[in-house]
């Protein structure tokens, strides 16, 4: 009876698959682009930002690390050899602490997605061209 | 052509970059959720509900994990909720209030008479018969009750295990037996001549 009932099923499916399956496929290309795109301007955007935000910044670290007296530390460390390591200990501590910490934090920070942004920026093109422009590379 | 390459193949390739992979598993499935989603609701809606569901699953792809659940046990139950919510949104019958945890354990526990009759005898070659014409199908089908529905076309039209659509259906092994067997019942009632 399995069978025969199989066979029933079987003989009264509907066929619509090829266009359907196209559809499907066409709406999912469409609908993959537009994320895509829609990622590419937003990290194009957030990357430009934060590079454009990178040269203030880079201004304040360098007005925090001359007023906290870091060049004179450093300066003090590679023209002395002998009074750096009589008080190497106390010369690295005052070093450390000379460090504006919020500064390059905050500096690090804006680098870190700005090359975040380059790397998925490219990442996108790449794929882009390899993906909708080039012609099917499986075969089943 | 190369060989045929099987769906977790076909996954893997998806994942790693080759975004065509994903064309072929479409067409692979298009048809038999086609066919399972027009046999439980009707031929209009099911080519967008099967758009729904590729889509669903296009989402989710990289969450599958193949040793879980295999991809046609896992699309087919993508296919169920889909029907589920569209169901709900067309204020018809809702699949999951027809088939509460009572109604399984009752069909689990219960000892019928019918639950010993060989399924040889369900359906004789004379119902089957009148089942040979596709219109008499539709029409019978539309008449069982969604859960029995969907058991049938599982069974017979996607030619599933037990086990595979009590995966989909979320029910147990025995559940899903039982509800076979109901569902040939009913179906032999239904084509049977009134007296």
């Amino acid at each position: 009876m399995q069978d025969k009932l199989t066979k029933v099923f079987q003989k009264a499916k509907y066929n619509e698959s090829s266009i359907l399956a196209e559809n499907v496929w066409n709406t999912i290309v469409a609908r993959e682009k537009r994320n895509t795109q829609t990622k590419f301007w937003a990290f194009f955007s957030l990357g430009a930002t934060s590079l454009a935000g990178l040269v203030p910044v880079f201004k304040v670290l360098s007005n925090d690390l001359s007023q906290s007296g870091f060049y004179e530390y450093s300066s003090l460390i590679f023209s002395d050899t002998g009074l750096m390591l009589s008080y190497w200990k106390e010369l690295s501590f005052s070093l450390a602490e000379s460090l504006p910490i919020m500064s390059i934090v905050f500096t690090l920070s804006l680098l870190f997605i700005v090359f975040l942004s380059i790397k998925y920026v490219l990442k996108q093109i790449i794929n882009n061209q390899l993906t909708f422009s080039g012609p099917a590379v499986l075969s089943f | 052509m190369g060989e045929e390459k099987s769906d977790n193949e076909i996954i893997e390739l998806y994942k790693n970059g080759e975004r065509e992979a994903l064309k072929y598993l479409i067409e692979r499935y298009a048809s038999p959720l086609f066919n399972f989603v027009a046999r439980l609701t009707n031929r209009n809606d099911a080519g967008d509900i099967v758009q729904e569901v590729f889509i669903k699953a296009w989402k989710n792809i990289k969450k599958f994990d193949s040793k879980k659940a295999s991809f046609k046990t896992w699309i087919f139950t993508i296919t169920r909720n889909t029907i589920t919510d569209f169901s709900r949104r067309k204020k018809s019958i809702l699949f999951s209030d027809l088939t509460s945890a009572r109604q399984d354990l009752a069909e689990n526990s219960e000892d019928s008479f019918e639950e010993n009759i060989e399924s040889e005898d369900l359906l004789p070659d004379e119902a089957l018969q009148k089942l040979e014409d596709i219109e008499t199908l539709n029409k019978t089908l539309e008449k069982l009750r969604p859960e029995y529905r969907e058991v049938l076309v599982l069974y017979y039209q996607e030619e599933m295990t037990f086990e595979e659509i009590g995966e989909i259906l979320s029910k147990p092994t025995n559940t899903v037996k039982s509800q076979h067997r109901r569902a040939i019942i009913e179906l032999r009632k239904l084509i049977s001549p009134s007296p």
